[in-house]
């Protein structure tokens, strides 16, 4: 392990995170917060600034960084992130229990937006700001940014680092410069949320103030879900609904894609095939659930009209395949073939290379293709076949890596349920639980979690576990777990 | 400038590294998966697995908007469509690796018919490179500038040399040749020297001088060696087949040991005045039994590095006067370090050395050209020769009026077919070609060596 050059770019994180939080004390200064606020900000900000500029004052002898280092790094400074994010909800008495401000830091920086808070009506702006905030920043990748920002590097080591915290099977680069690949992300992603505060702010909607269009913008595009109104979306307009469901569903699609119709190779935008999955997906999905809720509650109190259950299907559609996790209407009532397909939509997610979390579509396509290629095994054993995505074979190493990824993403899924089942809550609340923060969605399926519940019920112990879930699932496992590999710490071999 | 490199073996790796370190914007094509992602780790390029010469592939590395094209896979034929394909959709220059023997005679219609830009052969480059130091055995090495109106040469101080504790300003009143010494390696360290600069035993300088005035100077030195005769190559590649055939041009006694006897028949076909032996060249007993003693060079070419330098080893050991070796893996060179006047050749670095001043050429925007670059002393020393454009900023202007960069040094002035070796006092000129030695800066312009 290359030590050095690890706590060199962790010093540099935290010095980024240390200048991002001068944005929030802006936000202090206009609403004209109380002294605690600044100091709620300030003490992590020295702190990061201090300890940043510590872990740089050694330089590496070598800059080579190995895909060990680009694992440890990102899962080390993702650690850092949630740990130092949190101080100041802590110090502004806002969320004062520790495991309860972890919990709240990690579900923004992982974009999962589950909550502990049960009322937003006494948290301060700057708070808001922050823990939405977050959301942005989480959504692309610190990593990612610090790629873009710091001096590009000579040789390819700076690959690894991306490709441990992209999502994805397949990571690659759009360009053949590292600092101008993560460039072009980043202006992507700006560009795109601007535009959505924008329209947000001078749409018709009267309740999306300028402050309001900056949070909602920031969970979408982060494909988050933090809001500051109880009930989510619920007392929003139909047309914030209808503009909100659409970004979340663009904010879920590979950015690589954006960056191909930017240079116009639209061919290569066809031929995706995670993207085609993706939007057959979206749409069967919306239109069982609108029928099946159309039909369900007609001739009853609870009637919707159909434009209502076609815009709350296609809301709640977008908001959970994105693993946004806004809600327009509280769909634990609803009826179980629409539950389980929300559940099994959580459970997908939605593409590789986008803010949003889940197994995601492009492992999901592998997986089906190589069980049916397993099944034509079986009939005609001597049968030579190989896996094609996007019209090109994939080797047996990324087909098996899918497979043995899919394969620990059950066994952390269930491990965590039964530790959190400890609490004494029914099978749906943990399964949920466990499964919305893995995959970084938000709310979970049952009253206690659902979309007017929160996760502050949870004992301290499920609190870490669900953190640890939330942060193992944004990175894609790997990262996390290699953490606690011994052989990883070693010096040599 | 976005160039694309198709083929990833040894040459193309060598070419990777150096023109992503120069910064330029390399997408690597290779159809192997396990060399593109080893690749991509490595250096800061964007990979493609697949057929470089088929249209899609070039299509999606971007050809169309490619500024250079390098095709150098291990097959002659797939090198030459692929520059044809991607010249057809666009990319503006375009070089392929031609190294076949029959090929190379038909070379000039290959490029005219077919527009490639340039064609290179590394097999041939290195056997010139070995011809010129055959032919001038006192050098460690030789490379020339101005159509080989100045030299430049890389020279052992062997322990008893009269230079040793000299400094360059007691050498030049002693000897009063007009020689610069203008980079000296010591260990591992390189040294662009000054004046109060003292030699020591084992030092390798690089000089340059007009041809006449370095055996002048060895001469002075009691250097000159007697001229070679007899030369033994070990192993029979395609680098052999080029170079035996100049040495036997230059009248040299040339015998070839080479292991498969089917290439032996090949070799003896086309190198009739050669004698062709069909026998293991790491084998003690045919070595000795060839006359590896009697021999004025031993050049060792088999395919392996390993081997190259074990037989170069046992050559020092037989006191063989001049012992060349091809060592193509850079972590090997220093194993030849203790053999103090053997020339280590590296087909891939004189290759990339060659694309890498082609590049720099087109890359420069003030239009100033580099006519030669050349890297020495494990590539940490680049010699480049530019023309100084009327516009200039260091014209006329004596030259110990101008502030140079760190590690930087005029080494030569050619004006008018005349060559001047520098000192304080000279001047450049308009249409001048200049000769500039670096450790270390990044040279496309001549005005770059200024402050």
């Amino acid at each position: 392990m290359n030590y050095r050059i690890v706590t060199n770019i962790l010093g540099k994180i935290m010095t980024l995170i240390a200048a991002l939080m001068i944005l929030p004390v802006i936000v202090c200064i206009i609403y004209k917060e109380d002294l605690i606020n600044y100091i709620a900000f300030l003490v992590p900000m020295v702190a990061l600034f201090i300890i940043g500029r510590i872990l740089n004052i050694k330089k590496a002898e070598s800059n080579r960084i190995l895909a060990r280092e680009g694992f440890v790094i990102v899962g080390l400074s993702w650690i850092i992130l949630a740990l130092f994010g949190c101080i100041p909800y802590i110090i502004s008495k806002n969320i004062p229990n520790f495991f309860d401000a972890l919990f709240e830091m990690a579900s923004g920086f992982t974009t999962t937006g589950s909550s502990i808070l049960t009322s937003f009506d006494n948290l301060d702006h700057s708070i808001m700001f922050w823990r939405s905030f977050a959301h942005w920043i989480g959504g692309m990748g610190v990593l990612v940014f610090i790629l873009a920002i710091i001096p590009e590097s000579k040789d390819g080591s700076a690959m690894h680092i991306l490709r441990a915290e992209s999502p994805g099977p397949q990571v690659g680069k759009l360009v053949s410069k590292m600092r101008a690949t993560s460039r072009i992300l980043y202006l992507i992603y700006l560009v795109l949320t601007i535009t959505l505060i924008l329209i947000l702010w001078l749409g018709p909607d009267k309740k999306m103030d300028l402050f309001r269009s900056m949070i909602y913008s920031f969970g979408t595009a982060g494909t988050g879900g933090f809001g500051i109104d109880s009930g989510s979306l619920e007392t929003f307009a139909s047309s914030t609904q209808y503009i909100i469901a659409t970004f979340m569903l663009i904010f879920a699609i590979n950015f690589s894609i954006f960056y191909l119709i930017l240079i116009g190779n639209f061919k290569e935008v066809f031929k995706n095939e995670e993207l085609r999955s993706y939007l057959i997906i979206v749409f069967v999905s919306v239109l069982i659930i609108t029928l099946n809720v159309y039909t369900t509650f007609k001739d009853t109190v609870f009637q919707y009209t159909f434009e209502e259950s076609f815009r709350h299907a296609y809301f709640q559609v977008a908001s959970i395949i994105s693993t946004t996790g806004y809600t327009t209407v509280n769909y634990i009532t609803w009826p179980s073939t629409s539950i389980m397909i929300l559940i099994l939509l959580t459970l997908i997610g939605a593409c590789a290379g986008s803010t949003a979390g889940g197994l995601k579509v492009a492992r999901l396509n592998i997986l089906s293709k190589s069980m049916v290629q397993k099944i034509r095994n079986m009939i005609s054993p001597r049968r030579v076949e190989t896996i094609k995505i996007d019209g090109k074979s994939l080797n047996n190493e990324a087909v098996r890596s899918v497979e043995s990824y899919f394969t620990l993403y059950i066994i952390i899924l269930l491990v965590c349920t039964l530790l959190i089942s400890i609490d004494g809550f029914d099978f749906t609340t943990n399964f949920t639980a466990s499964l919305t923060c893995l995959n970084n969605v938000g709310p979970g399926y049952s009253s206690i979690i659902g979309p007017y519940g929160s996760f502050s019920e949870f004992s301290w112990f499920s609190k870490l576990v669900l953190t640890f879930e939330m942060i193992t699932g944004r990175l894609e496992i790997f990262p996390i777990l290699i953490l606690f590999s011994r052989r990883t710490w070693k010096k040599r071999i | 400038m976005r160039i694309i490199v198709i083929g990833d073996g040894k040459v193309g790796n060598a070419i990777i590294e150096n023109v992503s370190k120069e910064g330029h914007q390399v997408v690597v094509v290779d159809n192997n998966p396990n060399v593109v992602e080893d690749i991509v780790n490595k250096f800061d390029v964007m990979g493609i697995c697949g057929n470089g010469a088929s249209y899609d592939i070039l299509k999606e590395a971007g050809a169309a908007h490619a500024h250079v094209v390098i095709a150098v896979t291990a097959s002659d034929e797939t090198n030459m469509l692929a520059c044809i394909i991607a010249k057809k959709l666009g990319a503006k220059s375009t070089i392929a690796r031609i190294r076949n023997y029959e090929y190379n005679k038909q070379i000039k219609m290959i490029k005219e018919d077919f527009d490639i830009t340039m064609t290179i052969n590394p097999e041939k480059e290195t056997a010139n490179e070995i011809l010129k130091v055959v032919n001038f055995p006192e050098a460690i090495r030789v490379d020339n500038f101005a159509e080989g109106q100045v030299d430049l040469i890389e020279l052992y101080i062997p322990e008893n040399s009269p230079l040793i504790g000299k400094t360059l300003i007691d050498i030049h009143q002693k000897y009063q040749v007009s020689v610069l010494v203008c980079a000296v390696q010591r260990g591992e360290e390189v040294y662009i020297p000054n004046g109060t600069f003292t030699f020591k035993a084992k030092d390798k300088i690089h000089i340059t001088a007009k041809r006449a005035n370095i055996k002048q100077f060895l001469n002075k030195l009691g250097l000159i060696e007697t001229k070679m005769k007899s030369v033994l190559i070990i192993g029979g590649g395609k680098i052999t087949s080029y170079l035996g055939n100049e040495l036997l041009k230059n009248k040299y006694e040339v015998k070839i040991i080479e292991k498969n006897y089917e290439r032996c028949v090949e070799l003896s076909e086309l190198l009739p005045n050669a004698t062709i032996i069909n026998g293991d060249g790491t084998s003690h007993d045919v070595l000795s039994e060839e006359g590896l003693n009697d021999s004025d060079v031993v050049i060792s070419l088999t395919g392996n590095d390993e081997e190259n330098i074990i037989i170069s080893m046992y050559a020092f050991k037989q006191n063989v006067k001049k012992i060349i070796a091809k060592v193509n893996k850079e972590s090997f060179v220093g194993l030849m370090e203790s053999i103090d006047m053997a020339t280590i050749v590296s087909p891939k670095d004189i290759i990339a050395s060659k694309i890498v001043s082609y590049i720099r050429a087109k890359n420069n925007s003030r239009g100033s050209n580099i006519l030669t670059l050349y890297k020495l002393v494990n590539n940490k020393v680049e010699a480049l020769e530019f023309i100084a454009k009327p516009k200039s900023k260091l014209l006329n202007k004596q030259l110990k009026d101008i502030k140079l960069k760190d590690k930087v040094l005029i080494a030569g002035i050619i004006r008018n077919g005349e060559s001047i070796i520098p000192n304080g006092a000279d001047m450049i000129q308009a249409d001048d070609r200049v000769i500039v030695v670096t450790a270390g800066q990044y040279l496309d312009d001549l005005d770059d060596i200024l402050v």
